[in-house]
């Protein structure tokens, strides 16, 4: 026994080439958002200007690095028949930690994001690889899944609100970046970028060019 | 152990929710002092916007600048029923009769004390023995803006439903009481990118400059109008997509406009 869990240990180095992958993978060739398209809700409705889809992005992957962490320490002891429902009271206590502390710390930022942190109890990412990583895997690999799931979401969020904003405001973080010698010149910025189906157009398009590099289709 | 039996999944269930359950009263305890003086700042910060001061600018400055600044620049008056000026005594002792600490109260801003007065009015009532429409005496709020000493816009507090909840905002009106100074929506729960745009400085900015009464000096109120009807000096540009919180918002500001109408009328027959 005790052999077998000191192999187990060489095997499971903290950086080996299956950890790499377990933060990689999600980033690119099996992308929450892109691949599985799962949190697009949330991918939609906070994406208008870069601030706020920053401060979701963060607060997504410390719930689902938390969420999986705690799940992963007590898959053992969790019944089968209640865990979907003990996957829930984990994840929402910590969503109502996280929207409590922006609310201490970062008032205007919880009032930006509003309902969305409460949502982050239902993005489908968050139960999703509580159950399908978390459930069966040790606690360390699994905080490094909830790392590269949360960063694969946050690379999309992140593309998608820097086209809303610069496309629908003409700023960036609230900077502006569109010249004013372009306005002059008759340009004006798109208020279709600022409105849901803006997101929908460039998540599209994100989507078709990102499975068009990687090579990887749904059957 | 036997991860099977009912006994276990109830005693597991049971020790999940306890747990939660403490760690979440101990971080709503631990952070309301904090969180309720961001809301109260919140509202000051929103009372001065409305009469034309840039809220992230003051947010910037921090809670002790901004108090200064409204302290100086803002007169607070409670009204009562009979829109005659008044204390805020009877508040206060029936506050600290359902308990409230005395040092609390006293460092509670008016507008604050007033919120929370509302809010324990049922209870009152019943303590005192008396119906609700007999005890409510009736109070609001009038935050008069002082410019040189003189006053130079009234800013009244307008809140009421939206789609989804409860919208607050503040509204300024010029010395006429006709023309709007500006207006602030800041606490809701509207969808975000649609009704939660009310909150928006461009929205905002359509409000100012429109009037309240019309010719003959009746109150008509301001309405969110959808395109070329948005030109009149009683509507505003609406938020496409967000019909319903606009009519919800027609509806409120409407109604505490008229709550504030016989006070209003004796400041301008002055």
């Amino acid at each position: 026994m005790s052999v077998a869990v000191a192999t187990e240990k060489k095997a499971a180095p903290i950086f080996g080439k299956k950890e790499r992958a377990t933060i990689k993978d999600p980033l690119w060739d099996n992308n929450p958002v892109t691949l599985q398209v799962l949190g697009i809700c949330s991918a939609l409705a906070i994406t208008t200007s870069m601030q706020p889809a920053l401060v979701m992005c963060v607060s997504l992957t410390a719930v689902l690095c938390g969420s999986n962490v705690v799940i992963s320490l007590l898959r053992d002891y969790i019944p089968n028949k209640i865990r979907i429902i003990v996957m829930l009271s984990v994840v929402s206590t910590l969503v109502i930690l996280v929207d409590q502390l922006l609310k201490a710390y970062a008032f205007d930022m919880s009032k930006t994001l509003s309902v969305f942190v409460g949502l982050i109890i239902t993005n489908c990412i968050v139960m999703g690889r509580a159950e399908a990583f978390a459930m069966a895997n040790k606690p360390w690999p699994s905080f490094l899944d909830g790392l590269g799931n949360g960063l694969g979401y946050s690379i999309i969020l992140v593309l998608v609100a820097t086209g809303r904003e610069i496309l629908g405001a003409g700023t960036w973080f609230g900077v502006q970046v569109i010249p004013q010698a372009l306005y002059d010149i008759g340009y004006s910025n798109m208020g279709l970028m600022l409105l849901p189906p803006g997101a929908f157009l460039l998540l599209g398009i994100i989507i078709w060019i990102q499975r068009t590099l990687s090579g990887k289709f749904e059957d | 152990m036997e991860r099977k039996g009912d006994l276990y999944t109830f005693g597991f269930a049971g020790i999940i929710c306890v747990f939660c359950s403490v760690i979440l009263a101990l971080a709503a305890t631990g952070l309301k002092p904090l969180q309720d003086q961001n809301a109260e700042l919140d509202v000051l910060v929103n009372i001065l916007g409305a009469v034309g001061h840039d809220p992230a600018a003051l947010k910037k400055e921090g809670a002790v600048a901004v108090k200064e600044q409204f302290a100086k620049e803002f007169q607070t008056k409670l009204l009562n029923a009979s829109n005659q000026e008044t204390s805020l005594d009877f508040m206060k002792t029936e506050l600290i009769k359902v308990g409230y600490p005395e040092d609390m109260i006293d460092n509670l801003l008016p507008g604050t004390l007033l919120t929370r007065f509302e809010a324990k009015k049922g209870l009152m009532a019943r303590k005192a023995g008396k119906k609700m429409d007999e005890y409510d005496p009736g109070y609001k709020m009038v935050y008069v803006h002082l410019e040189d000493g003189q006053p130079d816009a009234y800013v009244i507090p307008v809140m009421g439903f939206g789609l989804w909840d409860i919208v607050k905002g503040y509204l300024a009106l010029g010395t006429d009481l006709n023309t709007v100074k500006g207006v602030t929506f800041y606490e809701h729960k509207e969808t975000p990118g649609l009704g939660a745009r009310v909150t928006e400085q461009w929205f905002q900015a359509n409000w100012k400059g429109k009037k309240t009464l019309s010719d003959g000096g009746e109150l008509v109120s301001i309405t969110v109008a959808k395109g070329d009807a948005a030109s009149g000096v009683h509507q505003v540009d609406g938020i496409s997509g967000a019909t319903l919180t606009g009519n919800g918002i027609n509806k409120f500001v409407k109604a505490d406009l008229m709550r504030y109408e016989p006070y209003f009328k004796t400041l301008r027959g002055n």
